[in-house]
């Protein structure tokens, strides 16, 4: 055992100091536009098949989702209006535009609970302009995660739901406010919700954009609020968004 | 031969961890390839070779989740001779009984990944339980694939 254990010390050293890392990246970026290819091509199926499965529930379903789709068809006529007051008032006073960071498309070829919180792999790296710490969403505007560390061709991605990650957010459309980090398997816990807060299940949970993470990212919906009056704080469990939605195919903001 | 088989099912276990179960079934809570890295070892007895080869098995995923050399191998080596330890005292022989073996050696080699401390968020009941029920069928499936007759293992 003392030698394969220096054989393992070694096989560091010389991975560090001679090969660049290139021996413990080899796996990893081997096959990545082949995996890349084979996840997204998984999800899509998985997607499809899971539709079967709740095939039953498609007609209320959709009587929800029309009902829904009015509601928002009359907030976006709302937030139309209020864009182009937006944009007159920014030129006017001379404010830079909200968002002018790049943007670089992705694809997640792994994902999975590891040693040290999730392993999420990106097929994307330091050569395509891609940092530590750049911010990574779905098409719809869901909150994936951000870049923990960008290698040259590929990179590993620190997700909402690991233990590491938290955002500063607040319910859409209310007052309150809090820090959103992630807890594993149980989506995130949303702290510092003082019980005077109104907060429910159901409440959107989006990005505040008090960090270094854009505001109005899609974090989740509350899934569980626990009330104590003798607690300071509510206890507040968060569903990620992300579960729900496509993550095969990423966009990851600049910062 | 147990070379090959052992290669196949620890391929499998890295195929289904990392991409079919996060991408077909939206599971991204399995340990089995983390199961399988200290199954051989207590199934078959902390030997040598079985310690060789749960070490490249760990280079390969290591390197596969994109971690640097010797993060998983190092924690391995540990872990086994945790189990080595373990193995002088007890006698464990009963498959199931090694299958609940196997999670305390996830928890073993998770506290020396993380140098001496352990994440608390990993003590989970939905995790510990897909751990047990992972656990159970790796037993089942080295069972069908090397044979065993009866529920205790030589």
């Amino acid at each position: 055992m003392f030698f394969l254990f220096m054989t393992v010390l070694a096989g560091i050293f010389i991975d560090r100091y001679f090969f660049d890392r290139k021996i413990s990246n080899f796996g990893a970026t081997m096959f990545r536009n082949q995996a890349s290819y084979l996840f997204s091509g998984l999800e899509s199926s998985g997607f499809f098949f899971s539709g079967f499965v709740g095939f039953g529930n498609i007609v209320l379903e959709n009587d929800a989702l029309r009902k829904e789709n009015m509601g928002f068809l009359s907030r976006l006529a709302d937030y139309e209006d209020i864009k182009k007051e937006n944009e007159f008032l920014r030129k006017a006073l001379n404010i830079s535009p909200r968002f002018n960071n790049k943007i670089v498309y992705a694809n997640i070829y792994r994902f999975q609970l590891g040693p040290d919180g999730y392993d999420v792999l990106l097929n994307k790296g330091t050569e395509n302009g891609i940092a530590d710490g750049d911010v990574i969403i779905t098409e719809e505007g869901v909150l994936v995660g951000r870049i923990e560390k960008a290698y040259v061709d590929f990179a590993r991605a620190l997700v909402v739901s690991d233990t590491d990650f938290s955002v500063t957010a607040n319910v859409l459309n209310s007052d309150t406010a809090g820090i959103a980090r992630g807890a594993l398997d149980q989506g995130l816990y949303f702290d510092l919700i003082v019980q005077s807060d109104l907060i429910k299940e159901g409440d959107v949970v989006v990005s505040s954009g008090m960090d270094m993470i854009p505001p109005a990212l899609i974090v989740g919906t509350v899934d569980y609020v626990e009330t104590k009056d003798t607690d300071l704080f509510k206890k507040v469990k968060i569903k990620p968004a992300m579960d729900k939605v496509k993550i095969g195919r990423v966009l990851i903001i600049k910062n | 031969m147990i070379n090959l088989k052992l290669l196949l099912i620890f391929a499998a276990g890295l195929a289904l961890d990392g991409l079919i179960l996060p991408a077909f079934f939206g599971f991204k809570e399995s340990f089995l390839s983390l199961l399988i890295l200290v199954m051989p070892v207590l199934y078959m007895g902390s030997t040598g070779r079985l310690i060789a080869y749960g070490i490249v098995f760990a280079l390969i995923s290591e390197s596969w989740r994109g971690l640097n050399f010797g993060d998983m191998a190092i924690p391995f080596l540990f872990t086994a001779a945790v189990i080595n330890l373990i193995q002088h005292f007890l006698d464990i022989k009963y498959a199931y009984l090694i299958a609940l073996m196997s999670v305390m050696s996830v928890y073993i080699f998770l506290f020396f990944y993380a140098h001496g401390s352990i994440n608390m968020a990993y003590f989970d009941p939905v995790i510990g339980l897909t751990m047990i029920l992972e656990a159970l069928i790796l037993v089942f499936v080295f069972n069908v694939i090397f044979n065993k007759q009866t529920d205790y293992v030589s």
